[in-house]
């Protein structure tokens, strides 16, 4: 592992006037997947929010490919390679699928457009099949491939999702494991937040722990996934209360 | 009361190209409201300084009708961008209330002053085609009238196309429908919706500067305006475009048609009776509602 495809140093936000995420430092390296665990209210979206820029980010520093990212705005970080796929449906729901697609391109020039869309959709190939369908009317899992999708056409980086598999049926989420794990062997860094530890857990190479706003934990996922604490946190009761 | 049916059908082209103005300015106010989420009050305002506009372009270039009209409509684009700018720019979309006395302020604001400057006193505009029209029979439709309606429908199928297939209009659409997802493909909500606000003051401009041949200009002559186009945007499904359309050229031919059988009080109370049943029998209005539909 050499330098980081991002560095988080003591990043504290939150909303309004809370600060949520507390003095949180981490690494990420290029094309590994890092899964963030944490209970319900532990900072986990927050976190994902300040990287990407869209709610109130109190100190620290975000450094991205060498560059402090922390006081721009989404679009600009977006066009530096950080994207990112916000929990629940994120998509335009009465808009087909190419138009989403077409959304996606926002930030291209016109004339990348095509080619982007071809390229994404190769991968991807039920977008085809769906051409034309509203994205409302999607199933969840479908959705959820549309929304990474959208965001990849950029060719981020670094693709930040909030909860890929919430709500799916554990065949689609056994697909959006596969396909986040495909994204990150084309040399993409992924920080995945996810309901389904055991089932990120086995994916990632890394993983944080996090509780209370701040970094509890970090390590190699095999480890993580063994650590007593974590086991018994994830089998009932919470970290803190494990840790004690 | 026996039907005439040459004044029965004088009324309803009548009604239809009111109905059609009447659209314009719904769905201006369908596109502020899907992009900001909140309902512009200054929006008969935007329709009162594009005839005021169109009055006092028609005589610098010599009474021709569409050089007028090209600038009242920029004129009011221009209106439409110092208010973003001054004023809709510092607003949050959680923001209703303050929306609406901003924008009500505002629209009283402006009557005052275009009432100061230019008196009460209703002017009548006379363009190159004067009272020369189409005769039907024994009736006449005004030039003025027919193309009025006619840069109306134009302008639809222009904002259809704006909406439907260019990323300026998509990404309005965009934000209407998540704006959460509008940020995740880098939309900058801000340039977006000052360019929606541009787009629906051109529409206002337009609506005035063709009324404005039609019906008396007064520094009055919006304000009720912004409440029947409110209504309009309701009873066609909050956000629905196509919508709005329908229920303004529909209630452009109600009022014709009951301005022409019954009192003249009548015709003002209709659309808000029609409005209040709508919305008891069909809560949602008449059509589907929301995310800025285009078709």
């Amino acid at each position: 592992m050499t330098t980081p495809a991002l560095e988080l140093v003591s990043v504290t936000a939150g909303y309004g006037d809370n600060p949520i995420v507390r003095e949180f430092s981490a690494r990420l390296y290029g094309g590994t997947i890092t899964t963030l665990i944490g209970g319900n209210g532990a900072g986990k979206s927050t976190l994902l929010r300040a990287i990407y820029g869209t709610n109130r980010f109190f100190s620290g520093q975000i450094v991205f490919k060498g560059e402090t990212i922390e006081r721009l705005p989404p679009w600009e970080r977006l066009k530096r390679g950080v994207g990112f796929v916000p929990q629940g449906r994120c998509n335009f729901p009465a808009m087909n699928v190419e138009e989403n697609m077409k959304m996606g391109c926002y930030t291209l020039p016109a004339a990348k457009h095509a080619g982007a869309i071809d390229r994404v959709v190769g991968s991807f190939p039920m977008l085809r099949e769906k051409w034309c369908t509203e994205a409302g009317n999607l199933s969840g899992g479908e959705q959820q491939i549309l929304e990474m999708a959208m965001v990849l056409l950029v060719e981020p980086s670094l693709l930040l999702l909030d909860e890929p598999s919430l709500g799916l049926s554990p065949k689609m989420q056994g697909d959006v494991f596969t396909t986040v794990q495909r994204i990150a062997a084309s040399g993409v860094t992924v920080l995945v937040v996810e309901q389904n530890v055991r089932g990120a857990l086995l994916i990632s190479d890394r993983a944080l722990v996090m509780e209370q706003g701040r970094l509890f934990m970090e390590g190699p996922a095999a480890e993580v996934r063994t650590d007593p604490r974590i086991r018994q946190a994830y089998l009932g009761g919470n970290i803190v209360a494990a840790a004690q | 009361m026996t039907v005439d049916a040459v004044y029965l059908l004088q009324l309803t082209l009548n009604g239809i190209t009111l109905g059609l103005l009447y659209a314009l300015i719904a769905v201006g106010l369908s596109l502020i409201f899907g992009v900001m989420e909140i309902i512009n009050f200054a929006h008969g305002e935007l329709l009162m300084l594009g005839a005021f506009a169109m009055t006092f372009a028609l005589p610098v270039v010599g009474l021709l009708y569409w050089p007028a009209l090209a600038a009242a409509i920029l004129a009011t684009m221009l209106v439409g961008l110092v208010m973003y700018e001054v004023l809709l720019a510092r607003l949050r979309p959680d923001e209703f209330e303050r929306a609406i006395l901003i924008t009500l302020g505002l629209s009283i604001i402006i009557i005052h002053v275009m009432q100061y400057i230019f008196t009460a006193t209703p002017r009548l505009v006379d363009t190159q085609y004067g009272f020369d029209g189409v005769d039907i029979g024994a009736i006449r439709i005004p030039w003025t009238r027919v193309i009025g309606a006619a840069a109306a429908l134009v302008a639809f199928g222009g904002l259809y196309v704006v909406l439907r297939y260019t990323q300026f209009g998509r990404a309005m659409r965009a934000i209407a429908q998540n704006r959460e997802a509008a940020l995740m493909v880098g939309i900058r909500p801000r340039i977006v919706a000052r360019n929606a606000v541009v787009l629906a003051a051109g529409l206002c401009g337009l609506a005035g500067a063709a009324i404005s041949p039609i019906q008396l200009v007064t520094p009055y002559m919006g304000q009720f305006l912004i409440f029947k186009a409110f209504a309009l945007v309701i009873i066609g499904g909050l956000g629905n475009i196509p919508g709005a359309i329908v229920a303004a050229v529909a209630l452009g031919l109600i009022e014709n048609w009951i301005g022409g059988f019954f009192e003249i009080a009548w015709q003002e109370a209709a659309v808000f009776v029609i409005m209040i049943v709508v919305l008891f029998l069909r809560p949602d209005g008449l059509f589907k509602r929301g995310s800025m539909r285009v078709g």
